[in-house]
């Protein structure tokens, strides 16, 4: 009987046993699972938003895009009765010159701002001056739109007399500004990530802080600190709000062959802000039964080739740090 | 300090002209760098300050009373 009874025991407690390697290595691969449709599912939300800004634009790439007058040519007249006209030369000026403008000011200060948080300020002010510089990234781009509208429109009017203080200069401003956390903290990670030895071997040689942020530091960081720039353009390419209340919005080129060649207290408009400002009135229509589309419909997929437009830009930027850190790294 | 013959000597640890220039200019570098630091946090602090001051006689006193 206790045989029996030893022998039933042993029995379940085998089949417990299976039961719960079974149910621990399904709990597993659940997880995996999922962890891998969470890695998977991002690339395809990527490639969707690709595929839905092309299926859009594609149309008017196919049927009405005419490359030099489309890159070359500065009339973007799109809702014109008798002629329209999609040229975005002006546009593209707008997003470079913002885009110039606000790394002029951003890189500079970002990069000794990295600096001196990382290496020249003690534990106490560095937490401080860290919290303060990501309460800048948390302000809404619109807020600084209507600092840009507000404040440094009325301060450009006055200091410089120029009849408009919506222009590129107050876009770059604003820009910069909304570029700066971004900037310092990847580049405060690059500086605080060069390995301790290198700097306690500078200053066993005798160097100073400086020196050592100057000719250890800087080169061992530099993959991190391009990195962090490119981040900052890529950020002062894709604004769209703060952009669109502070260029002044006209279809202009602030570059012309005289001196100065680059007119700053120009207003521009930008790719982005056009977009934002244009489709919510560009109507969407289907097309025709003998597969072409209204006329009235062009503007809408005008607009999403500017989309496409806006990522061939944004893939060139990362294609070109892509190979710069690479090269970098080969002649480390 | 003086030498084992009474006479003044040389602190051998003191600083070097060329040592006092190098600690000269490197905090020359830190007060730079803290200034282009703080400066970019003035349009912040202007910032917020600005849409206190705009936005003040908007907050009835009620609601600060709540807020306390």
């Amino acid at each position: 009987m206790s045989e029996l009874l030893t022998n039933q025991s042993g029995k379940l407690s085998r089949f417990f046993g299976t039961l719960k390697r079974l149910f621990s290595s399904m709990t597993e691969r659940t997880i995996v699972s999922l962890i891998y449709l969470c890695g998977v599912s991002a690339i395809i939300f990527v490639f969707g938003i690709f595929f839905f800004v092309f299926r859009e634009g594609a149309p008017f790439i196919k049927n009405n895009l005419n490359l030099s007058g489309f890159f070359l040519s500065d009339d973007w007249y799109p809702t014109s009765v008798n002629n329209k006209r999609y040229g975005i030369l002006a546009l593209l000026a707008g997003t470079g010159s913002v885009t110039l403008v606000a790394m002029l000011i951003a890189v500079p200060f970002s990069l000794a701002a990295a600096v001196f948080i990382g290496k020249f300020c003690g534990p106490k002010p560095r937490e401080i001056l860290k919290i303060m510089i990501a309460f800048l990234a948390a302000v809404p781009s619109v807020v600084w739109g209507f600092i840009g509208l507000k404040v440094i429109n009325v301060l450009i009017i006055n200091l410089t007399g120029a009849p408009v203080g919506l222009n590129v200069l107050n876009a770059g401003i604003v820009v910069g500004l909304m570029s700066v956390p971004i900037i310092v903290s990847i580049a405060e990670d690059a500086i605080r990530a060069v390995p301790d030895t290198y700097i306690e071997a500078a200053e066993a040689l005798g160097a100073t802080r400086w020196q050592t942020v100057r000719k250890v530091v800087f080169p061992a960081a530099k993959n991190g600190l391009l990195a962090a720039v490119l981040l900052g353009v890529g950020r002062a390419v894709g604004e769209t709000m703060a952009v669109l209340m502070c260029t002044g919005h006209s279809i202009n080129i602030p570059f012309d062959g005289e001196a100065p060649y680059f007119h700053i207290l120009d207003s521009v408009r930008t790719l982005t802000a056009t977009i934002a400002a244009e489709l919510g009135e560009a109507p969407r229509l289907n097309a025709l039964s003998d597969g072409t589309y209204p006329e009235e419909g062009l503007h809408y997929q005008a607009l999403f080739t500017i989309g496409i437009v806006l990522f061939i830009i944004t893939f060139i930027i990362n294609i070109v740090a892509d190979l710069v850190v690479k090269g970098i790294r080969k002649k480390t | 300090m003086k030498t084992s013959d009474g006479q003044p000597g040389q602190n051998v640890f003191a600083p070097t002209e060329l040592t006092r220039k190098k600690l000269r200019q490197q905090r020359m570098v830190g007060i730079g760098f803290g200034i282009t630091t703080i400066l970019i946090l003035i349009p912040l602090v202007c910032l917020v300050g600005y849409l206190f001051v705009k936005a003040w006689p908007a907050f009835p006193a009620s609601y600060m009373l709540f807020l306390a």
